[in-house]
């Protein structure tokens, strides 16, 4: 192995690598600012019937601290008052 | 190049000390669930109060007469059981005849892929309907996640115990004690370590035996990878640095920090990497079979092998500034002695192993943050111009 096939074999093994380890992130605690337009009730029926865990359930439907964050603790939030669009709207 | 290690090194303590003092200043607010969450786990009972007693904050429906249901999250009731990675919060609902009537997960600190087969494997729907005692303790755990399991099921049952007789008068039996250090320590696959770790000091010591570093090695593979599943991560290192101690009954994780301690201040050497680490194990023998010595420039491996800091100083940063507590697990060995489903980790794994049939010990030397740790507990006592066994070999 010479010089630019090492570089090449180091720069793949890096980019998986960095993809590897924003998916850790992702798993390992959501972050504030999920995808918009996600039914929340659904969520939230995931999380009551176990085949969606809190954690998880907040990379999926939280847009900000008053989200399924909010709801869950009875605080009212998006998963029972809409997105954050609906509410300016 | 040392200087930009050093300038890392410096910002990474930086980031844990940072950590530690957010940490101690901001404590987050209890969690208080839904009462959708808490109909989830008690059917039985429609609507629960907050209540505080002697050992904790549960949930129960003290409208009249006694109570149907009681509901409580493990990390706000007595006694504090550790998993992994610190406690694991669960809640919890039991009936007034002492059983389990469901379980949800909150929160954890887990390697993720671990509470995920967890999950998968119907762990903790297993749980409900159990009676708390010997018949909850009696649920097998999921092989590869049994620390995870034990501290889920020890959790629940523990706290409900002591709930149980506050709230329903009902003294549970068959409650198992918590298992401590030595009791794990005297476990099959604890002495298989403590043997593995034997034979890597014993085949140090004897350098001029090099066949005893391969056998060494293939212990290592069997054990730490193949048995007893924990390959050393960054995570470990980042836990330990984030006062996460492991639990006392994870005799293995502890016997294994103490082992790269140990012998990083006694030999100055990096033990566990060159006779110990199970994917060590894997890429010397995928380069056993070609022995192809690269024709690399001295200047590019040297610009090559700052990737390994760099790496572990983000990893650092995301772990103490980000929280990401679980994000130094992302090593490839994680996944090759946890396989998951989904291709990304495969393509990673096989890149990585590819490499090296042509490059000896390609990730070590290149990209391993968790080997910088060990190096790091082996410079504080290591001598000027000694080499590691990759190092002689280059």
């Amino acid at each position: 192995m010479r010089d630019r096939s090492f570089i090449a074999a180091i720069a793949v093994v890096g980019i998986l690598a960095a993809l590897v380890l924003a998916a850790a992130v992702r798993e390992a605690d959501p972050p504030l600012h999920g995808p918009p337009n996600v039914d929340r009730d659904e969520v939230m029926s995931k999380v009551e019937s176990g085949s969606l865990s809190f954690d998880e359930a907040r990379f999926y439907a939280v847009e900000d601290e008053a989200g399924v964050d909010g709801a869950a603790r009875g605080e009212g939030g998006h998963a029972e008052g809409g997105t954050r669009e609906e509410k300016q709207n | 190049m040392p200087l930009l290690r050093w300038v890392l090194l410096i910002l990474g303590l930086g980031a844990f000390l940072f950590a530690g003092v957010r940490s101690h200043l901001t404590r987050p607010e209890p969690f208080v669930p839904d009462p959708r969450l808490l109909r989830a786990v008690a059917p039985v009972a429609p609507a629960l109060e907050r209540t505080v007693g002697p050992h904790g904050t549960y949930f129960t429906d003290e409208g009249g007469g006694a109570p149907a249901a009681l509901a409580y999250l493990t990390d706000q009731v007595d006694p504090e059981v550790k998993g992994y990675a610190g406690e694991i919060s669960l809640l919890a609902a039991i009936d007034r005849a002492g059983a389990l009537t469901g379980v949800r997960l909150i929160e954890h600190s887990e390697t993720p892929s671990y509470m995920k087969e967890v999950i998968a494997s119907g762990f903790l729907e297993r749980l409900a309907g159990r009676k708390l005692g010997a018949d909850l303790a009696g649920v097998d755990a999921v092989t590869g996640a049994t620390v995870t399991c034990n501290a889920i099921r020890e959790d629940i049952l523990r706290g409900g115990a002591l709930l149980a007789k506050e709230g329903f008068g009902i003294e549970v039996s068959g409650v198992p004690s918590s298992q401590g250090f030595f009791e794990s320590a005297l476990e099959p696959r604890s002495l298989a370590l403590i043997g593995a770790m034997a034979l890597a000091i014993v085949a140090f010591s004897i350098r001029s035996f090099r066949a005893g570093r391969a056998v060494s090695l293939a212990a290592g593979l069997v054990v730490l990878g193949l048995w007893i599943n924990i390959p050393l991560s960054t995570a470990h290192f980042t836990n330990v640095a984030l006062l996460k101690i492991p639990a006392s009954s994870n005799a293995p994780l502890i016997l294994l920090l103490a082992f790269v301690l140990v012998t990083g201040l006694v030999f100055r050497s990096r033990v566990y990497c060159d006779y110990l680490c199970p994917f060590s194990a894997v890429q010397e023998a995928a380069y056993a079979l070609t022995k192809r010595r690269p024709k690399v420039s001295e200047r590019v491996w040297r610009a090559a092998s700052v990737t390994r800091h760099l790496l572990l100083f983000v990893i650092v940063i995301l772990a103490s500034i980000g929280g990401f507590h679980a994000v130094g697990a992302m090593e490839p060995y994680v996944f090759l002695f946890n396989p998951e489903a989904k291709v990304l980790p495969w393509l990673y794994v096989g890149a990585v192993v590819t490499a090296s049939f042509f490059v000896r010990r390609f990730w070590c030397r290149i990209f391993c943050p968790c080997g910088v740790c060990v190096e790091l507990v082996a410079s504080i006592r290591r001598r000027r111009g000694r080499k590691t066994v990759v190092e002689d070999s280059r």
